[in-house]
């Protein structure tokens, strides 16, 4: 039907705060995008906050992010900016109320589909609650990667890789991209020097999904976000890791990004690395 | 006995094995890959699948399996797949197109590259019953075709960030509809009035591929007045 992956654009924060909290790691969380909401808690709950390091606020108090905060009624929770990363994921003890579609209540903008109404939550929006019991884990703090401003993103072959000209296969990794302004959950756009590709590239629309790295004929690669479409007709030059698919989800506009080409089975072998290290994201 | 046809897997990711088939099999059975998708969900439980006019890629699970595995796996199942045979259908559905210029965003350059006038090009357009080849892309939108050879266009060089809901845009063979609005390359060559996706409906998208779909041209003021109604 088309409908996209969706949900947090960070996967692994998302999951990891929805773990920390003992709750079924797809559970709906809110995401912020660069700087954060002022939250007035009606019920008592307690929270995670994880991804970039926006400072996190209540009563006036502040509080480390990846760790369980016991906020009780009529506190007041602020989420301010960073300047590392982009966003930010805050998951509750209970579980929000939202609009379910297709077995997802994950908010998909473009479709008016998921979360309240289908939109960004807006100045004065209250979101409902259901309690439910969790089983607080032992784990109640855990360390994340910290941001910066630049990023090694691994990628494999795409399908039309070698469509792809000799001269700018030899320079792909050497290449220092800027993250456009222009890009959201659908895709991150990069700036820089172009990359040549050898037939015209007309194609018939294909598979694309979260990671896919297209290239149309400006040369300007895009890497495709959660939001993305499932078909696309520009050549599929690249592939983001499995591992590093969720730092997407991170990159903030005047971000700097390289490139690493690893093989099929190295990518395999470091997401499966990566499962032993962090179980609980197998569900991802 | 049938023809068995010939599959191919190829790379794609570490989780994504991305099939194909010989050219000559499309023009058989153009609905061959929505076909096998649904097969394939039905015969696998740990994988899911999108799929595309000419290959469909299938997610995998790597941590349940390896991806030799299920490279084998898949294998063993296409070498033996034969695809259901599907009648015509003659459900003919009815599109209204506007091809005002408020609304043919790329009307004047599709002009100028094809050597016509607007007439021809509105005619060349909305004279085809088309058959629907896919759905896919954004949630709602649809890939039909054949698009007249008068018509054919590549891409844009540079795909829009953002394109109107109900916006009609072609592309090589493909003439197609953009339910939602969102980014999109495709030369934009009208807009209907009517909403095609609703996700608040037990059924979102009435339209499935293998339907036949016509447009019907309407004027400025029709599309106006159907978009109040």
């Amino acid at each position: 039907m088309g409908v996209p992956v969706s949900g947090a654009a960070d996967s692994f924060s998302a999951a990891l705060a929805n773990f920390l909290l003992g709750k079924d790691v797809n559970s709906p969380v809110l995401e912020c995008t660069l700087s954060g909401p002022k939250l007035k808690v009606l019920i008592d709950q307690r929270i995670v906050v994880t991804g970039a390091r926006l400072q996190v606020k209540i009563d006036n108090q502040f509080f480390p992010h990846n760790t369980v905060i016991n906020v009780d009624a009529g506190s007041t929770i602020e989420i301010q900016s960073s300047h590392c990363g982009c966003r930010c994921y805050v998951a509750f003890s209970n579980d929000m109320e939202a609009m379910n579609f297709l077995g997802s209540v994950s908010t998909y903008v473009s479709g008016k589909i998921g979360g309240i109404s289908g939109r960004a939550l807006e100045k004065g929006d209250t979101i409902g609650f259901h309690s439910i019991d969790t089983n607080l884990k032992k784990v109640t703090q855990l360390n994340s990667q910290d941001y910066n401003n630049s990023w090694l993103i691994k990628v494999t072959e795409g399908p039309e890789f070698k469509q792809l000209s000799s001269h700018s296969k030899g320079l792909i990794e050497n290449i220092e991209y800027l993250v456009s302004n222009d890009s959201n959950r659908i895709g991150v756009r990069l700036e820089g020097p172009t990359l040549e590709i050898n037939e015209s590239g007309e194609m018939i629309s294909g598979p694309v999904f979260t990671g896919t790295i297209q290239c149309p004929e400006n040369g300007l690669p895009i890497v495709l976000g959660p939001d993305a479409q499932t078909l696309g007709g520009y050549p599929r030059i690249f592939q983001v890791a499995k591992v590093d698919r969720f730092l997407i989800g991170q990159m903030r506009p005047g971000d700097r990004l390289k490139f690493q080409l690893i093989s099929l089975e190295e990518a395999e072998k470091l997401w499966l690395d990566m499962v032993i290290s962090f179980p609980f994201i197998s569900k991802l | 006995m049938l023809k068995l046809i010939e599959f191919s897997l190829n790379d794609f990711a570490e989780d994504l094995i991305l099939i194909k088939c010989q050219g000559d099999t499309l023009n058989q059975n153009p609905l061959i890959f929505w076909q096998l998708s649904k097969t394939l969900l039905g015969s696998f439980t740990d994988i899911e699948v999108i799929p595309g006019e000419d290959s469909v890629a299938v997610k995998i699970n790597i941590i349940k399996k390896t991806r030799s595995q299920y490279i084998a796996d898949l294998k063993e199942f296409l070498n033996t797949y034969q695809p259901e045979i599907t009648e015509e259908s003659n459900e003919l559905t009815t599109v209204p197109i506007c091809y005002d210029d408020e609304f043919a965003l790329d009307m004047n350059q599709i002009l100028i590259s094809k050597g016509l006038s607007k007439n021809e090009v509105i005619n060349a357009h909305s004279k085809i019953v088309y058959q629907v080849k896919m759905i896919g892309f954004t949630p709602g939108f649809i890939y039909l075709g054949d698009l007249s050879d008068e018509l054919i266009l590549p891409r844009l060089k540079t795909p829009r960030v953002f394109i109107p809901s109900g916006s009609i845009g072609i592309a090589n063979k493909r003439t197609g509809i953009y339910s939602l609005g969102g980014p999109g390359g495709w030369p934009i060559i009208g807009r209907t009035p009517i909403n095609l996706f609703n996700p608040k409906k037990e059924q979102p998208l009435l339209i499935q591929p293998g339907m036949r779909l016509r447009f019907e041209p309407i004027t400025k003021q029709e599309f106006d007045q159907m978009l109040v109604n």
